[in-house]
């Protein structure tokens, strides 16, 4: 519904309220009146007595707080970061393989069930370990999705996956990732797609559906770090990819309800 | 031209403000929508300060390092309050933007929801103006509303090409006595000079209209205050408050300890 199903204002609605309101017009009293209801007293002392407290103490913690904090937060969240960079750079690989195997044989195999149901686990222990490094070492904005959207850009840096913002407002940022490592390798192209002529074996890649690591893990991942930073955004469903024989891999940071 | 004002008011001041700006449009031909920004709560005056309390403590910091009250305008995050939901969510189909709210020390929090709730905010042209208790001080009324306006706006893909802020000669905790006496100190005028039904205020009414029409200024731009949207990060900061402090304290005691004359003012090449 375009108006929320509400009337829209009329310059003359306006007029009217103007005109009601010149008519008991708020004024100034002297601050002594003023304080004569035991509210605006109570009120008063109590502002008073914490703003003379925050005037003399907010610029002092400040203070600490920039001249000393900020320097240690930035040098520990900074090797945190490293840590986790260097961490995902070296299971990359290995984990996609893994899970990739897990999607295809999670009815047959027990390790594979196993991997299949424990794996998003382990994502959000990775995003409770490093989100709060994250958080800092990226400067996220939790109000505002493309902000929150810096740790997908910070995760493709670190796969060496390549992507661009197509759309980046504050409730709703679009990444395409145009170029990824690790789709014809590690993950196969789909039956179908169109692609079967740069597969290096096409005959392993037509058995199996890769994208569910995307579709699944990599999107349940990064909804794992958008509800830590702010439960009211959410991943959209992944439907274009480039395994599946898209130009690119889109991913849709959104917010989940209406205001 | 199809333009949409929208406000938030509090005590009314701000309303009529809207209504006489409203009226210019009319009188010039262009067409006008009005969207009433209320808050799902109202409440008394004293717990709006108290959501805001730790800016008054930085806003201390802030006179003694200008590099401080910088950053600190940047990032100081503003708290929001739910809004009744809106006759114009998107407003894609307006040419211009007209926003209005009183000052509350900075955006109100309304204004912070208000700026990110609406869509269709690309590309779009908007003018912000506003009633305060004050006289128009450069940083402590000026910069400490409109700036964090101008970001936001920038953030969402429009730009400020218009503001205007006159005075409503009314404070809700009644400390219309402090702001007389700056403006007094600051401009050497009563600060009537600068309410709405001033001179002042009829020639910047108008003034606002045009430059909102003509759409061709960027606020941001000529105020000084365009930077990227990361800025310069936290050594700058660390290092330039207590320094800036310092220099101060530095040149107190040279001048009235010391006794050492004031440096000669550096003549430019052109004088010499
Ligand atoms: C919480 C709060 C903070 C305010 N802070 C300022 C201020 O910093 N500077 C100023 O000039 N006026 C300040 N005012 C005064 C209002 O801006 C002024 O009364 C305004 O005209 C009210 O507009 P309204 O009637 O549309 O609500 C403040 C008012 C409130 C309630």
């Amino acid at each position: 519904m375009p108006n929320n199903g509400r009337n829209p204002m009329t310059i003359n609605d306006l007029r009217k309220e103007v005109e009601a309101w010149r008519k008991q017009k708020p004024v100034n009293e002297s601050v002594l009146l003023f304080l004569k209801s035991p509210v605006d007293r109570a009120g008063a002392l109590i502002f008073f007595v914490i703003l003379v407290l925050t005037l003399v103490f907010v610029p002092v913690f400040e203070l600490i707080r920039l001249v000393i904090l900020r320097p240690i937060f930035s040098l520990f969240h900074t090797i945190v970061v490293l840590i986790a960079a260097i961490f995902l750079r070296i299971t990359a690989r290995p984990l996609i393989r893994l899970g990739i195997k897990a999607i295809k044989n999670k009815e047959q195999k027990r390790f594979s069930r196993f991997f299949y149901t424990h794996f998003p686990g382990f994502l959000r222990f990775f995003v409770r370990c490093f989100g709060p490094s994250l958080k800092f070492y990226l400067k996220i904005d939790t109000k505002d999705v493309r902000s929150i959207g810096k740790f997908q850009e910070w995760v493709d840096d670190t796969l060496g996956v390549e992507g661009i913002w197509v759309e980046s407002d504050v409730n709703r940022a679009v990444r395409r990732e145009t170029w990824c490592p690790f789709a014809g390798r590690e993950i196969p192209y789909v039956s179908g797609a169109g692609q079967e002529s740069r597969v290096s074996n096409p005959g392993e890649s037509l058995k199996s559906d890769g994208t569910e690591f995307c579709s699944y893990f990599m999107a349940g991942w990064l909804n794992d770090f958008v509800r830590y930073c702010n439960p009211e955004f959410e991943i959209a469903p992944v439907n274009r990819m480039i395994p599946k024989g898209d130009e690119f891999c889109e991913f849709i940071w959104r917010r989940k309800n209406a205001w | 031209m199809n333009i949409l004002i929208s406000y938030y008011s509090r005590t009314g001041h701000t309303a009529e403000l809207a209504l006489l700006l409203a009226e210019e449009f009319m009188a010039r031909g262009h067409s006008v929508d009005f969207e009433k920004i209320e808050t799902v709560e109202v409440d008394h005056h004293w717990p709006i300060l108290w959501r805001t309390q730790w800016y008054w403590g930085s806003l201390a910091l802030g006179i003694l390092s200008n590099t401080y009250r910088q950053y600190f305008i940047k990032n100081y995050k503003i708290p929001e309050v739910d809004l009744k939901p809106l006759v114009h969510p998107d407003v894609a189909k307006y040419d211009r933007i007209c926003i209005g709210s009183p000052k509350h020390t900075i955006l109100p929090c309304a204004i912070e929801r208000y700026l990110r709730q609406i869509e269709g905010l690309k590309n779009k042209k908007v003018g912000y103006f506003a009633t305060w208790a004050g006289p128009p001080l450069k940083y402590f009324e000026v910069e400490h509303l409109f700036r964090p306006a101008a970001d936001r706006l920038e953030r969402r893909g429009a730009r400020l090409v218009s503001i205007l802020a006159l005075s409503s000669m009314y404070h809700e905790y009644q400390i219309m006595f402090i702001f007389r006496f700056l403006s007094r100190l600051r401009f050497g005028q009563p600060v009537e000079n600068f309410s709405v039904y001033s001179e002042y205020g009829k020639n910047n009414r108008k003034l606002f209209c045009d430059e909102l029409i003509l759409g061709e200024s960027d606020i941001k731009e000529s105020k000084g205050w365009r930077r990227s949207y990361d800025g310069t990060g936290i050594p700058a900061v660390a290092t330039a408050s207590p320094l800036t402090t310092l220099q101060f304290v530095r040149r107190g005691y040279n001048r009235y300890v010391l006794k050492k004359p004031k440096p000669p003012f550096k003549k430019s090449d052109s004088q010499i």
